[in-house]
């Protein structure tokens, strides 16, 4: 699956996580598939996007790689140590390593805090250094993220969404971490902000010298900042390679149904020809065989028993049997 | 075609504990019918709040209108008058932006839409005796079925919270559509939804428009989605018209400064995207002249003392600004 000599930062093997389906007097009545026979490596270095619709998996991978959820089934390993596998405890040493970037991150500020105390905190708790030290490690990251020290003083209700964001980046730079995961980290933010945004991980990522995976449903800012892609559906990989080409020819139908939703400024009307009807099926209850094929038009009979691999060819894979067929 | 919504120079602001809130300053924007107009600009210039002036939904008490009007279908939408409350909910309908706020949760969707029907939407057939709930639920699930929802008949037993988020969107258009209106205010109906989903919605408003001739007042922040539906766009930067256009000018064209620093803030393949320095002025301490003045590179000092007008050039191309871009050269494409 590397396209290249170095060792993979993090591999990733035959992942699945599951969630209990609880029914009457909270017995288990059934299992929901947030996650299935994931696999991968993460270059060091490189940006490796994760798409795919609302409910496909995209968060219980990030949280499921950062240990915040426990493997159904699995392994993860960072630099070759196993991090994560069912029923593992996790290993303290490397949490600071690797980092998760949530949502919104005015949530992860304490209101009451001042940015200062926010920032002190996570050195506080993962490092026995004295006051002075952190401050300056404080002062240095502020200024890395764009703002003034003198914001260190202010709380966060009196700052805008878009500075949080980089206090919130800054709570995790703190920590010198080496691969930091992004959940959806411009959702919310208008065009204007999330342009200093990208922009500022970008400069951020090559002087810290970081590996993000960064988790988005925003198409365009996947395809202007990741590396590689990986796009998901239902709890499966369906689609991983480089980004240009899988933005430029992708294998897969429903990576080809997802890009077409996408509306192209200068080109034709999407809505006019967009094909795919409906929505995912409950991951509660996923269909045989292929997970696309309740709503694939190339679906064959084959398709409801056969649950496809990846298939790799010149480090582009894709999980579908007709693909080959489907591309000449 | 004369417009069937016309609002000239409207301002209106809010009374504060800090005082006032200058949200609007004198907007000026028009929709003829069976055209969708989407309305763009950054958070908190003001979108919403025009919506909310059309749909006459602003706080009573704190609101201070000041000058210009809202007219829609001929009728003066702001003077309270009985004509304005008949249309709101019949001629002009809304579909907002968090449809799972706007539900009651207690109730099923079927039970929702009824008490929608009691109120707003015109009955098929003459007499206001025996309004049958078979016909009811029929117009009901003829509508669903408009919005492309699969088991209409299973969706109306359900409550709010057993529908997806696409779903719910769609049942609210469905219910903007009930009364059967000449015109449908969205305000950032997909923000929250996938792009597949958004494809659904956008292609479904679209064909409103062109099969129905209903008008579509758009407000959203995604100037692609923009792109997709609107047939002419308008600016607003804080509380000012900055420039309409139709679609292909807007986005081949642009001649104000914020909407050129706008669309280079869009990410593309191989290319840094710009962003605009600094954010949206509150509209308690809005800039005088023009209020973009303090991020804007081609600014002088006119900028600070006079506001531009908006001025309309005979491609129908408006732009607001003392130094606009100049018009491309003939030939020029998108
Ligand atoms: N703690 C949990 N308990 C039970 N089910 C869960 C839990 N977390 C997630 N799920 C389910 O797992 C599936 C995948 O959810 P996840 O949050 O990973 O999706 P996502 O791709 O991040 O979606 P979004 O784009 O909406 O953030 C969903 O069906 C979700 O309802
Ligand atoms: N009741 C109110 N009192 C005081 N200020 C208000 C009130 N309602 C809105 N505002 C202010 O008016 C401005 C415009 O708000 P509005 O919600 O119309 O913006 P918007 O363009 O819809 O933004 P968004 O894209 O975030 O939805 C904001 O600065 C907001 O704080
Ligand atoms: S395996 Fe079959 S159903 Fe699945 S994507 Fe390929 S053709 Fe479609
Ligand atoms: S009027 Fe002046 S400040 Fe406003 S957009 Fe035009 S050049 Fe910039
Ligand atoms: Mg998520
Ligand atoms: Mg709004």
């Amino acid at each position: 699956m590397s396209d290249s000599d170095n060792p993979a930062i993090l591999e990733v093997d035959n992942l699945a996580r599951h969630f209990p389906v609880r029914g009457f007097l909270n017995r288990q009545v059934g299992s929901l598939r947030a996650l299935d026979n994931v696999s991968f490596a993460v270059e060091p270095g490189e940006i490796l996007g994760i798409v795919g619709e609302s409910g496909c998996g995209k968060s219980t991978l990030g949280k499921t790689l950062m240990g915040i959820h426990e493997p159904s089934e699995g392994e993860v390993r960072m630099l070759g140590e196993r991090i994560a596998s069912p029923g593992q405890k996790r290993a303290a040493r490397i949490r600071a390593r690797l980092q998760y970037v949530y949502q919104d991150p005015g949530a992860s500020l304490d209101p009451r805090w001042t940015l200062r105390r926010s920032l002190h905190e996570p050195l506080i708790i993962h490092t026995d250094w004295p006051k002075e030290k952190r401050e300056e490690k404080v002062r240095e990251i502020v200024k890395a993220v764009g703002l003034p020290v003198e914001h260190l003083d202010l709380y966060p209700h009196e700052i805008s969404g878009g500075q949080q964001r980089r206090v919130g980046l800054a709570r995790i730079l703190v920590l010198g971490p080496e691969l930091v995961i992004f959940d959806e980290p411009t959702s919310g933010l208008d065009v204007s902000v999330q342009a200093t945004v990208l922009r500022l991980f970008r400069d951020l990522k090559s002087e810290f010298d970081l590996t993000y995976l960064f988790i988005s449903h925003d198409l365009a800012v996947v395809q202007s900042i990741c590396d590689r892609v990986i796009v998901m559906y239902l709890g499966r990989i369906v689609e991983i390679g480089r980004t240009a080409e899988v933005f430029a020819a992708p294998r897969h139908p429903y990576t080809q149904a997802l890009l077409s939703a996408a509306p192209v400024i200068g080109g034709p009307r999407v809505t006019e020809n967009f094909s795919l009807q409906g929505e995912p099926p409950d991951p509660s209850n996923v269909p045989s065989g292929c997970r696309f094929r309740t709503r694939c038009q190339y679906a064959t009979s084959e398709c409801a028993d056969i649950d496809p691999e990846l298939d790799d060819e010149d480090g582009h894979g894709v999980a579908c049997l007709r693909w080959r067929e489907l591309s000449v | 075609m004369s417009n069937l919504l016309d609002i000239q120079a409207l301002s209106l602001g809010f009374r504060t504990e800090k005082g006032i809130a200058k949200v609007l300053d004198r907007i000026d924007i028009s929709v003829k019918p069976g055209e969708i107009v989407g309305l763009v600009g950054e958070s908190g210039c003001g979108k919403s709040t025009l919506a909310r002036a059309i749909l006459g939904t602003l706080p009573e008490g704190q609101t201070e209108i000041n000058s210009g009007h809202i007219r829609l279908d001929g009728v003066d939408m702001l003077s309270g008058g009985k004509a304005a409350e008949h249309l709101r909910g019949r001629v002009v309908t809304f579909v907002p932006q968090d449809p799972f706020a706007s539900f009651n949760p207690l109730f099923r969707i079927g039970t929702q839409i009824q008490d929608l029907m009691r109120f707003k939407a015109p009955r098929d057939g003459a007499g206001s005796f025996g309004r049958s709930r078979k016909a009811d639920e029929a117009s009901a699930i003829a509508m669903l079925d408009a919005v492309q929802l699969p088991q209409p008949k299973a969706i109306l037993a359900k409550y709010p919270h057993q529908l997806s988020g696409g779903q719910r969107q769609r049942v609210m258009i469905a219910m903007a559509l009930l009364p059967q209106p000449r015109m449908i205010i969205a305000d950032e109906p997909t923000t929250a939804l996938d792009v597949t989903v958004q494809a659904q919605i956008l292609g479904l408003l679209r064909r409103l428009a062109v099969e129905r001739g209903v008008s579509v007042l758009f407000t959203t922040h995604d100037l692609g989605a923009a792109w997709e539906i609107c047939d002419r766009i308008v600016v607003m930067y804080a509380g000012q018209t900055a420039e309409i256009a139709p679609r292909e000018q807007f986005f081949g064209d642009p001649r104000h400064p914020y909407t050129r620093m706008l669309l280079d803030s869009l990410p593309s393949p191989g290319r840094d995207p710009v962003g605009i320095p600094g954010g949206v002025p509150s509209p308690l301490k809005a800039p005088d002249g023009c209020r973009f003045n303090p991020r804007c590179p081609r600014a002088t000092d006119i900028c600070h003392e006079s506001r531009p007008a908006l001025t309309t050039g005979s491609d129908g191309h408006a732009v607001a600004c003392h130094h606009p871009w100049l018009a491309k050269a003939e030939g020029a494409h998108v």
